[in-house]
């Protein structure tokens, strides 16, 4: 076996190992065993590639407004809107038990 | 002898797939007090702070896949926010008989392989790459000892390299050696046969072995 010949099956058996006389060239060839360890040395370097960067804010802010116009989330200035109705609401009780609370000592 | 045998021979450690531990189910803490199981129940059932969360558990991942496949920053933040809107709206249909990071990973690949086969530049890449090249002759240009590459790649030479490649090759790259995909994977999901996504894969490390060869030269010019 040659040098082409054991090139042409490499992306073959590069992973699951070649047969004897495969093996046999590349223990005894140089050139194809420092290919071969290239190779995998990229492979190996590769995996070790982790994520290392964040979308821009904007992402987030375009996939927010889809879900709002597809009605899968509700809007944000409504849920802001109705939190500030309820405080609105809040206050309202407190200020009449407050007068209530008045009504009751000047009457005393 | 060990040494022999480990160094020498081309067998399976390069199929050990430490990549595949990137997409193994973790128990992650999503926010304070909540899981991302509970955050991925509470968005099947609407909660939108829970897909808030559920983003940013995932948006580098996912974001870092994209942004490797184009190599391209706008494509990457287009296909990002299509990606999740699909998670979102398919949701419900999660029923986590995977991971569900596996899951979204794979709905992402498919988004991005769908916006590349829009373009129409996988189809010709792999052509063009399926052509007969020099690299398909022997290399003994490059046999001498002190060429070999081994321990000379560092991360960034590395993500250069790979942004250079053509977008077939860059593509069954990411997708195999990247992100841990088998090659029965890839050929389902890029339509193509197992022969040819591993004959790409191949050609695709030869060409990174080239243009790292180029890089560590350039380098070594400028001393
Ligand atoms: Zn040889």
């Amino acid at each position: 076996m040659n040098c082409s010949e054991f090139q042409r099956v490499l992306p073959e058996i590069i992973e699951s190992g070649g047969n004897q006389e495969q093996e046999a060239h590349l223990a005894n060839c140089t050139v194809c065993s420092d290919l071969v360890r290239d190779l995998r040395y990229i492979a190996e370097v590769a995996k070790l590639l982790v994520p290392m960067e964040d979308p821009d804010p904007r992402v987030w802010d375009g996939i927010e407004k889809t879900l709002e116009r597809e009605g899968l989330i509700k809007r944000k200035h409504m849920t802001r809107s109705a939190g500030r109705m309820t405080a609105r609401i809040v206050m309202m009780v407190a200020s009449m038990a407050v007068l209530q609370c008045l009504q009751q000592v000047l009457r005393a | 002898m060990a040494a022999k045998t480990t160094t020498e021979k081309v067998t399976a450690s390069i199929v050990v797939r430490t990549a595949k531990a990137k997409l193994a189910p973790q128990k992650k803490t999503a926010a304070p007090g909540l899981t991302e199981a509970e955050a991925i129940q509470r968005a099947q059932a609407g909660d939108a702070q829970c897909f808030e969360i559920l983003y940013g558990l995932h948006k580098r991942r996912v974001y870092s896949l994209c942004l490797r496949m184009t190599g391209n920053t706008a494509e990457a933040e287009d296909l990002t926010q299509e990606a999740f809107l699909q998670l979102y709206r398919k949701i419900a249909t999660f029923r986590g008989e995977s991971a569900f990071s596996t899951w979204l990973h794979r709905l992402a690949v498919n988004v991005v392989l769908m916006h590349l086969r829009k373009k129409g530049l996988p189809e010709v890449s792999l052509e063009e790459t399926m052509e007969p090249q020099q690299e398909d002759g022997p290399r003994k240009d490059i046999g001498s000892r002190d060429n070999v590459l081994a321990g000379s790649i560092d991360r960034v030479n590395l993500e250069r390299a790979i942004e250079s490649l053509p977008p077939g090759y860059r593509i069954i790259f990411v997708l195999h050696d990247v992100e841990g995909y088998e090659h029965n994977e890839i050929a389902e999901m890029m339509g193509c046969s197992i022969g040819n996504s591993k004959s790409q894969l191949h050609k695709a490390r030869m060409k990174l072995r080239d243009l790292l060869k180029i890089t560590r030269a350039e380098k070594a010019m400028r001393r």
